[in-house]
């Protein structure tokens, strides 16, 4: 019963990340005015992953090919497994754990943890470099991050996830809460290695990211793996602020509209956001952003976390 | 009988990776302390222990992990810390058998506590420890908070150092341009 579960929600992953690979093509194409491929493009997804199915497997010499091969699968494991514990609608959740929330950061710190040790199985210099810096830019927005997460947990007081989106039937989270809001946005565009943030990447900065020497099927896990993890942040930030698959009013009309469909809206929503992010803005420069995730965003979230905490405890007593 | 079969897979699994961790060299036994960890948060979900389970995983294997693996990358250990741990031996036997009587002396004197603090937490993991911590342990809950807060202006002011100078952009410096630093040319056809 569960295998069967875990397979449809398998294989419903890889059709998204498939099409949000093609969405974001198109929509990168669009912004920057550049022409694309025949038949609509569609043909590109197709040879690349022919071209990747078809590379030649490169394997470091050392002691750590057994870690080297592994390593892609467990880092897209400690990815997808966040996903058990997403509804996406009324009771459509594999594992409504009581701890649901605390599951997801837990899955999220582990995934970085993996991201050093993928840095150093590469046996390569730059790959270290890259895990390092890549790391180093999600510790600094990870704890802020956290904290808004600490916000929401207050608000609902539940860790549960389908109890949080029950609580925000009457408003949003991401009203009461918006700077939080926009500082797990901010954390969700980290993760996901959107270019205001793709330190990994900037040429002139750190000579490549960790997934650099990965070739052939290591590479396909760790691609696939970034847009499931796209796909993932947007669902969790559906799910802690834009009211999962509640409708934004309590209209007629809306309430019409399956909640799955809502929740589907809300999640794209997110996803163009990020696309384009990626596409309008320019890389800053490493230190900056380091400092500004430690010195401005962790002390401002930590004094948004005790507002929210008093504000929740008069409330509730009605005691100052 | 399922949940013995696991416990048993996991309880070994978990001795296992902690022998290892004494026994192979710098990421290595990093990589099975992580092991170690993610066994034991399946311990503790056996016993219904959800937070204290996920609480393990962030902060051992997530954050204490990722600096405990920096070490041995950024220090260069090689094939020494192997030879060190056999030195030691004497000292870590010492300190085990401490703590292993420790908890001994505890399952002796007060396992009517301890059961009334499991029944809590079966309940409701996070309420049942806030109530317990925020009550009973109140004083020890600040105490801790205070020794972490003093490990934190420690290290701050470890990483300090006076009268060095401090690498840094100064951005306002590096573009600024006073007038007579500015020549004007006038360019014939040739030189453009």
């Amino acid at each position: 019963m569960i295998i069967s579960e875990i397979i449809i929600l398998l294989s419903a992953l890889f059709a998204a990340s498939v099409l949000l690979i093609y969405v974001e093509r198109k929509l990168i194409a669009a912004v920057r005015l550049k022409k694309i491929a025949r038949v609509y493009g569609l043909m590109q997804p197709i040879a690349d992953a022919f071209k990747l199915f078809f590379n030649e497997t490169i394997l470091p010499r050392g002691k750590t090919q057994v870690a080297f091969m592994l390593l892609p699968v467990l880092f897209f494991t400690s990815i997808v497994a966040c996903w058990a514990v997403i509804p996406v609608d009324e009771g459509v959740v594999l594992a409504d754990i009581n701890a649901g929330a605390l599951f997801l950061v837990a899955m999220f710190f582990l995934s970085i943890c993996l991201i050093v040790v993928i840095g150093w199985a590469s046996d390569s210099k730059y790959a270290m470099f890259g895990a390092l810096h890549s790391v180093a830019m999600m510790v600094a927005y990870e704890l802020s991050a956290m904290l808004a997460i600490v916000c929401v947990l207050i608000s609902s007081g539940s860790m549960r996830l389908s109890d949080i989106v029950n609580a925000q039937a009457e408003m949003w989270y991401c009203l009461p809460h918006f700077p939080m809001f926009v500082v797990f946005f901010i954390y969700a565009l980290v993760r996901t290695n959107c270019p205001p943030f793709r330190m990994s990447e900037s040429g002139n900065i750190s000579d490549g990211e960790y997934s650099i020497e990965y070739t052939s099927v290591g590479y396909i896990f760790i691609a696939f793996a970034r847009y499931v993890n796209m796909l993932l942040m947007s669902a969790v930030i559906t799910v802690f602020f834009l009211g999962g698959w509640l409708p934004p009013f309590e209209v007629e009309l809306f309430l019409l509209i399956p909640s799955v469909i809502w929740f589907g809206l809300k999640m794209s929503l997110c996803l163009l956001i990020f696309i384009f992010t990626k596409t309008a803005f320019p890389i800053y420069r490493y230190d900056n952003l380091v400092q500004f995730g430690w010195k401005m965003f962790l002390p401002f979230s930590l004094v948004w976390v005790i507002a929210a905490a008093g504000y929740t405890l008069v409330s509730a007593t009605g005691k100052f | 009988m399922n949940e013995a079969l696991v416990f048993y897979v996991l309880a070994t699994f978990s001795i296992i990776s902690a022998v290892m961790v004494v026994f192979s060299c710098a990421v290595n036994s990093v990589l099975f302390l992580i092991m170690v960890f993610i066994s034991v948060s399946g311990l503790f979900l056996l016993l219904g222990a959800e937070f204290l389970a996920m609480m393990l995983l962030i902060i051992y294997a997530g954050a204490f992990a990722v600096l405990l693996l920096m070490l041995p990358l950024m220090l260069n250990i090689k094939e020494t810390y192997q030879h060190t741990a056999v030195k030691c031996s004497a000292f870590g036997v010492t300190v085990g058998l401490l703590l292993f009587s420790c908890l001994a002396f505890v399952l002796k004197v007060k396992p009517q506590r301890l059961e009334n603090d499991v029944s809590l937490a079966v309940a409701n993991n996070v309420k049942a420890l806030g109530e317990v911590l925020y009550t009973d342990y109140a004083y020890l809950f600040q105490l801790c908070g205070m020794v972490l807060f003093v490990a934190i202006v420690g290290v701050i002011m470890l990483m300090i150092r006076n009268g060095m100078e401090i690498k840094e952009h100064k951005i306002a410096g590096q573009i600024i341009r006073s007038a007579d630093e500015i020549e004007l040319k006038q360019l014939t056809d040739g030189e453009k």
